[in-house]
């Protein structure tokens, strides 16, 4: 890993990332909240209805980002599985045990905003239709990676079975982005697409992609929130955790 | 030659175990018959209805044999030693799994599409169905292996994997579900068939070389 | 005003996603800082034991 430039290999070492990140995260939650502000108030009330479902289409600005770094969240945390079984970083451990909770919750939160747009679009909170429950799927592979750190004793092996459990659970992440155009479903398809078309109106675009460009930096935030955390539970015994405790006071 | 001893092996093993070894497919075939007995017009009108229950009812079967697939091997030290053959240990669980499958899945297979026929399926559905099932067993028996392998010799283990082991069975069973009933609307099923194939491909060349180090390093703690 | 509000009748469905996606992200970006925060607490009182 020589090709890194010397800051990030600072980040490698738990002490180091412990006291350089501090400043990121303050930066990432000021800029998150920031611009969820901006884009919510800009979609809530400087944008004009939308013809066919009228007002309510304004839940869009949330459920799509959130949705979004739902399936994201566990993409990376796949990613990180592979990193720690090819390279045996610590850090990639760390980050798995960071980023299930948060990836737990986001998914969480696609479902309930979705249940609540149900509610005037589709006359229904929850149909058992394939991209929710695709998606209640992802909520409980979610629920899978934070059990099975609970349940095994030994570090190493859970880090592994960690490793191994998301990537496999990953060829769902596939079938949850194509089931609303694979199977016969209520959810209407994607309206953004990376290479492609964007189906949606300009004058809707900004602010959603506000929200999305917000709810990403939030979450890197919120990540390495938690990943701060993990290192210093990881470390108890070290020196400079134990000094880091004693420090303020004294 | 060592492969096929250890196959016998594995095998012999299991049917000697009595009664124990037929219990998934009893099982399957009470389940599936409540469903037929409790679905009754449905099934007759529409013949999807069956197959999803068959799929359905395949899944819950497997995690209940898979659960014991390590659990003898690991409580009489069996495991902990395959785990120190390091160049046999493949093959070994290779035998373990394929053994596993000519138990539960190969009889399913056939199973599934006898219960259609006999609830007044057609043979063409049938034979989809039973093909479906072929394609589909061996790969739910080595995603099974690997979330039993990780919760090897933890106590708590059997509650658990309904949890971690249902999330991975979702591509398989849309799939293989999926040809089933494009099949049974007279639509086009080539590329859902396709994908069942790329998951069967890949589980099987892949799982067996990841169960190794999985379980050496259940053996650990 | 109101009618930011009310939105057509479909008020309540868009503020209570943004009201429950506000109390979910407080939730998720304090939590890490309050554990952070209860971790030093209860270290320091095990070395001043």
């Amino acid at each position: 890993m020589k090709f890194l430039p010397s800051w990030m290999q600072r980040l490698a070492s738990p002490q180091y990332f412990f006291l350089d990140v501090k400043v990121w995260i303050v930066w990432l939650y000021v800029l998150g909240v920031v611009g969820l502000l901006v884009g919510s108030i800009w979609g809530l009330a400087f944008v004009p209805a939308e013809r066919l479902q009228g007002d309510s289409f304004r839940i869009m600005f949330v459920h799509v980002p959130v949705a979004i770094f739902a399936q994201i969240v566990y993409i990376s945390i796949a990613v990180a599985g592979v990193v720690h079984l090819v390279w045996k970083l610590k850090m990639a451990d760390v980050y798995m045990a960071a980023a299930a909770p948060v990836g737990f919750w986001l998914t969480a939160l696609a479902l309930g905003s979705g249940m609540i747009w149900g509610m005037p679009t589709w006359g229904t909170p929850w149909e058992w239709d394939a991209r929710i429950v695709t998606t209640f799927i992802l909520l409980i592979l979610y629920l899978g990676l934070i059990v099975l750190r609970q349940v095994i004793p030994n570090p190493a092996r859970a880090t592994f079975a960690l490793s191994i459990l998301a990537i496999v659970g990953a060829i769902n992440i596939p079938i949850i982005k194509y089931s609303v155009v694979w199977f016969e479903t209520l959810h209407q398809p994607a309206s953004i697409e990376l290479f492609g078309e964007i189906s949606i109106d300009a004058i809707y675009r900004f602010p959603l992609f506000t929200n999305i460009a917000s709810v990403f930096i939030l979450t890197a935030g919120i990540i390495l929130a938690n990943m701060r955390f993990e290192t210093i539970v990881r470390n108890a015994s070290k020196t400079w955790v134990r000094s880091w405790i004693q420090g303020r006071d004294r | 030659m060592r492969f096929g001893a250890l196959y016998r092996r594995e095998l012999l093993i299991e049917v000697r175990s009595g009664v124990e070894s037929i219990i998934p497919i009893v099982f399957f075939i009470i389940v599936v018959g409540i469903f037929t007995f409790a679905l009754n017009d449905l099934i007759s009108d529409d013949s999807k209805v069956l197959v999803s229950v068959i799929w359905i009812t395949t899944l819950f079967t497997s995690i209940l044999s898979l659960d014991n697939l390590f659990k003898r091997d690991h409580a009489d030290g069996t495991l902990a030693v395959a785990v120190l053959h390091t160049d046999a240990l493949v093959a070994i669980v290779v035998a373990k799994l394929f053994a596993h499958w000519t138990l539960t899945g190969i009889p399913l297979t056939i199973l599934g599409p006898l219960i259609g026929l006999m609830s007044g399926m057609q043979l063409e559905h049938a034979a989809i169905l039973g093909l479906t099932l072929l394609i589909g067993t061996p790969t739910i028996t080595m995603l099974g292996a690997l979330v039993t392998a990780l919760l090897v010799g933890l106590g708590r283990g059997g509650e658990l994997l309904t949890v971690l082991i249902l999330p991975m069975y979702i591509p398989i069973l849309l799939f293989g579900m999926g040809v089933c009933h494009l099949n049974i609307d007279s639509a086009p099923y080539t590329s859902e068939l396709l994908w069942c194939l790329a998951l069967l491909s890949g589980s099987i060349t892949v799982i067996p070389l990841a169960l190794g180090p999985v379980l050496k390093l259940s053996q650990d703690s | 005003m109101m009618e930011l509000l009310t939105m057509d009748g479909h008020g309540i469905y868009v503020w209570s996603t943004y009201i429950l996606t506000t109390i979910v992200l407080i939730g998720l970006g304090t939590f890490p800082f309050i554990q952070l925060r209860r971790f030093k607490q209860r270290n320091q009182e095990d070395i001043e034991l």
